[in-house]
């Protein structure tokens, strides 16, 4: 961390994605417009939001070109179903977020995604580990504070719900993963869910 | 069953339902205040997770998105509906495609009365009217602009060595110079096949696709020179929205494309009537 700059080290434009508070732009006007069909309404809303879909996204399917196409494929789902954006819930980060992971989820449960890691240029490309990004989790606030409500979760808690969040896990599976009785993994998920609403007080 | 419905809140919220799990828990979702309000507090808890790990993608990402929207037609917005007979008359209860979990399912789109553009109006009927030239004229139009871009901007093969990441498949068939488009219905559903004789690839579009069905999938085929069928994989499980799938094995002889839908496990050869059929003409 102390070798962070202020560059972004990939070659991004100034300004650019990393890092983004959640505050700025008014996101759920920027739905609007793009429901609307703006499509600068639109390029505001992904450079608002574009690091943490990528970043999720990313951790998910590990693969660096499926990260960058299942974000793809999410915006336009976005950008498709903008006016089916519902302020009262759940806010426009956590409906942006929502389309985002369940293509995630949906692309690495997909036998079609081990099929094509297969392919020539494909296969030219690493993954990317994990772990690269959590530098640029360093910067943000946000992350600091989520990090520390993580820490507070009880391991088992914990562990469910990185299988499923992160891992893209059903949380049937997650139960066999951690040997846990079959059921009681999504009782522990939702606890885990619970625990977190309530330590950040989620306002987002 | 339903207290049973109940308890998936949390693993709805993260996506860990199974295919079977989730629609059930979707149209328990609608019909249950209880757990429409604690979803909510539930999948803002999981979006605060996403806060750990951002990272910027590739700036060509957003020059992909941006000209991708253009031939994409947002939906209209649901316009209120009477509540269901039986349904909770005081308590407001989403919509499924409207709950959290915000994918809409296929087929939902439903026309606004008041559509203040003239040309969306259009496009409106055109869809009502299925194939209408306007609405291919305006694809047609819409993809020459992306493929043109992508002539410009991509340069398949040629990787820099810095640290630009290398197109995915999917976008270097895109944006292939001899990138060919080939539109095409399945029932109701849009499907595109855009096909690069060069780089021996094809890529299939489709957009509001039904799932197959349950034990089902949507087997992908190339037709070689004597029509053929040739196993080139599937598509997703969920087909949801627009999904993008690049078919297995080589484009470079094949005379076209079929879609059929198999048993999900265990299939060689076609069983079934193709419900895409696309020659490469």
């Amino acid at each position: 961390m102390v070798h962070m700059s202020l560059v972004p080290p990939d070659g991004s434009p100034p300004g650019g994605t990393t890092a983004q508070p959640i505050t700025g732009p008014d996101l759920s006007e920027l739905l609007k417009a793009s429901a609307r069909g703006d499509e600068t309404a639109f390029a505001e809303l992904y450079d608002a939001t574009s690091a943490r879909v990528f970043g999720l996204v990313l951790r998910v399917v590990r693969d660096r070109a499926q990260a960058e196409e299942v974000t793809q494929e999410a915006y336009l789902e976005i950008w498709r179903t903008a006016a089916r954006f519902d302020p009262d819930r759940g806010g426009p980060v956590g409906w942006i977020m929502t389309i985002g992971h369940r293509k995630a989820v949906d692309r690495v449960r997909s036998a079609e995604a081990s099929t094509r890691r297969d392919t020539a240029y494909e296969a030219r490309e690493q993954a990317t580990p994990y772990d690269n990004t959590s530098e640029e989790a360093h910067r943000n606030l946000d992350a600091q504070r989520v990090r520390k409500a993580l820490a507070s979760l009880t391991q088992v808690q914990r562990g469910a719900l990185e299988l499923a969040y992160f891992g893209g896990y059903t949380h049937k599976e997650v139960a066999h993963l951690l040997d846990l009785p079959l059921g009681t993994a999504k009782t522990r998920i939702r606890d885990g869910l619970i625990r977190l609403r309530d330590t950040l007080g989620v306002e987002l | 069953m339903s207290t049973d419905l109940h308890s998936l809140c949390g693993a709805y919220a993260v996506d860990a339902l199974d295919e079977d799990e989730r629609p059930q828990f979707e149209d328990h979702l609608a019909h249950c205040p209880h757990c429409s309000e604690e979803l909510t507090g539930l999948l803002q808890a999981a979006t605060a997770i996403s806060a750990v790990g951002q990272l910027a993608p590739p700036p060509e990402l957003r020059a992909n998105v941006l000209a991708q929207i253009r031939l994409v037609r947002p939906l209209p917005p649901l316009v209120q509906q009477p509540p269901r007979d039986g349904g909770n008359v005081r308590t407001p209860v989403p919509e499924p495609a409207r709950a959290p979990g915000p994918l809409p399912s296929a087929g939902d789109g439903q026309p606004g009365d008041d559509l203040s553009h003239a040309r969306s109006d259009r496009l409106e009927k055109a869809r009502a009217a299925r194939r209408t030239t306007t609405r291919w004229l305006a694809l047609a139009a819409a993809a020459v602009v992306i493929l043109v871009a992508g002539g410009v901007a991509w340069h398949p093969w040629t990787y820099s060595t810095g640290q630009t990441t290398p197109q995915s498949a999917v976008q270097q068939v895109l944006g292939a110079k001899d990138a060919t488009t080939y539109h095409t219905k399945i029932g109701s559903a849009d499907a595109v096949v855009v096909r690069s004789a060069s780089l021996h690839k094809a890529v299939v579009r489709t957009t509001d696709l039904r799932s197959a069905p349950s034990g089902h999938v949507y087997a992908l085929w190339y037709f070689d020179a004597k029509g053929q069928p040739v196993k080139a994989g599937k598509l997703p499980n969920n087909t949801s929205g627009t999904t993008t799938t690049m078919l297995t094995g080589n484009a470079a002889n094949a005379k076209g494309v079929g879609i059929t839908i198999e048993k999900a496990s265990g299939w060689t050869k076609p069983t079934t009537r193709p419900i895409l059929d696309v020659s490469f003409a």
